[in-house]
């Protein structure tokens, strides 16, 4: 198994406020990855740090076996959207092909010009002319005729209303399918994420929570809904992911240690959102009893 | 990547080509009504002995055009900044819409996308200067009649090849240096503006007065070579530029 991305003890530091930190992850190649977490967890920080726009501070990241920053040797792999999208304005969008096929050495033109054409986007049209969803098909298509083996996209369809979201991860899909690509996407809409994802990762306070197969994730957990209690007791056998209280019930999800429980808990087990919503959830003092 | 370069400079070069036409062509306005003035004025003889009252009217006529005329040697000061202005525009609209952020996840290194900018930026600063020289030396030449003045009098360092390429040159890094920092077009305007004049002032005012006083040297004809003395003004009060 080969890896596509692989971060060790990686860092990253603006000014005092550390935007990631101890992120050691790996995405082995072929893996449709999604990455997920609250507003402010890192997760543009990572992928900027994945495709080479930010040196890291601290730790290493590599991709294909090579740092990505300014390498064109590894770049040529490596499809980058980013978040806001960016393209000439001014540019058609032949000339934005241009672009493309001049800045890299695998560019597929032709696969660029189906593409487009299949989209209904004329050629010889001014990028600021698009809607947004077109700009993003347009950045995608960019991304795609690279032919990169790492497909990094941040945020793609946050933009998008749910119809051509639909189209954009449809194409997406079928594009990783052809060409058999790593993909590594980062977004909050979580059920979007386990339809079309197969590995996920997640972050919350600049520090990776979970990193690994989607379907291991929901393994051992369970939500635990009794009479209002403090959760410690619970705590000392179990994992305790979050907890919320209203005045007379406390509802725990926890990560099972094997043993049972007491009876007066009610035992349920939750949806894959309820469980990321819970590590998403995590806050301050949460965080500190995990570590 | 030249196509590139081109394709992004594009819309600014046509303004900048359109603005240098202009000027070039106040220029060979001003040099064409000099002339004149000056033809007439010569053609009576009045720069001989000018002594009758045609000649007085043909000479203040001749002198009123060229001071008149003259006013356009501010302008060209300015010609620096509006290249650097121009050359800076489309470097501060990729870093405000973040295209640098796409063009640096394509497979090229970043040093080969700055210098194809760089290349780009120098060889017209360097266009500039030279066309901006040959334009200033006719008008100078127009207005000065007078080898002397024009080698050595106001302006005749200012407005040599060399220091007018120089100039763009200085203006233009000066511009890019501050669209990479500041990133926002007003601001890094004011800055190349402020930074350019300035830095010209302290040379002009400041430095140039510290520099060594300038010798002068007259050669005599060559027929009379060999029994040169030739004289040497030193302490010459004049200042160079």
């Amino acid at each position: 198994m080969t890896t596509a991305l692989e971060t060790r003890d990686l860092g990253k530091r603006y000014r005092r406020t550390w935007a990631l930190q101890h992120c050691s992850l790996e995405i082995p190649a072929g893996r449709i990855a999604a990455l997920t977490g609250p507003n402010g967890a890192g997760k543009s920080t990572l992928l900027n740090l994945a495709v080479g726009l930010l040196p890291p501070t601290a730790g290493e990241v590599r991709v294909f076996g090579a740092p990505p920053a300014d390498n064109p040797a590894v770049l040529s792999r490596i499809g980058f959207v980013a978040q806001d999208r960016p393209l000439y304005r001014g540019f058609t969008v032949a000339e934005m092909l241009r672009f493309g096929a001049a800045l890299n050495p695998r560019w597929d033109d032709e696969m660029a010009r189906t593409r487009l054409g299949r989209l209904n986007i004329p050629l010889g049209q001014k990028i600021n002319k698009l809607s947004g969803g077109q700009q993003s098909q347009v950045a995608l298509v960019l991304a795609l005729a690279k032919r990169p083996e790492l497909m990094v996209l941040d945020e793609p369809v946050a933009a998008l209303d749910p119809l051509a979201r639909r189209e954009f991860l449809q194409i997406l899909m079928d594009a990783t399918v052809e060409a058999g690509m790593t993909v590594l996407l980062s977004s909050h809409l979580v059920g979007e994420l386990e339809r079309v994802c197969d590995y996920l990762v997640l972050l919350n306070a600049a520090q990776v929570q979970f990193a690994g197969d989607l379907d291991t994730f929901a393994e051992g957990h369970r939500l635990l809904v009794g009479p209002r209690a403090a959760p410690e007791e619970i705590a000392q056998v179990h994992h305790v992911i979050h907890s919320t209280h209203t005045d007379r019930q406390t509802s725990l999800l926890v990560k099972l240690n094997g043993q049972g429980y007491e009876p007066r808990w009610d035992v349920r087990d939750p949806g894959f959102e309820e469980i990321v919503l819970a590590y998403m959830a995590r806050r301050g003092e949460e965080l500190e009893m995990a570590r | 990547m030249t196509w590139l370069t081109w394709r992004l400079h594009r819309t600014e070069a046509a303004i900048g080509v359109l603005l240098l036409a202009a000027l070039i062509g106040i220029m060979l306005l001003a040099i064409q009504s000099v002339d004149a003035a000056y033809n007439a004025a010569r053609a009576g003889g009045c720069f001989d002995n000018g002594q009758s009252i045609l000649c007085s009217e043909r000479l203040s006529h001749y002198f009123g055009r060229s001071a008149r005329w003259s006013t356009l040697t501010t302008l060209l000061h300015g010609v620096p900044l509006a290249v650097a202005a121009l050359l800076a525009i489309p470097t501060l609209q990729e870093l405000e819409r973040g295209t640098h952020r796409l063009a640096w996840t394509q497979s090229i290194s970043r040093r080969r996308w700055s210098l194809s900018r760089l290349d780009f930026a120098a060889g017209i600063a360097t266009l500039v200067g030279i066309i901006w020289a040959v334009t200033a030396r006719e008008w100078r030449s127009s207005i000065l009649r007078d080898e002397e003045q024009l080698r050595f009098g106001q302006n005749a360092f200012e407005l040599s090849p060399a220091v007018l390429m120089g100039y763009a040159l200085f203006a233009v890094a000066l511009a890019l240096t501050a669209a990479v920092v500041v990133r926002r077009l007003v601001p890094v305007l004011a800055l190349t503006a402020v930074g350019f004049i300035g830095t010209r002032i302290f040379t002009t005012f400041v430095l140039r007065e510290r520099y060594a006083i300038r010798s002068k040297k007259r050669f005599p004809p060559p027929t009379t070579w060999a029994r040169a003395s030739h004289s040497r003004t030193a302490g010459s009060s004049m200042k160079p530029g």
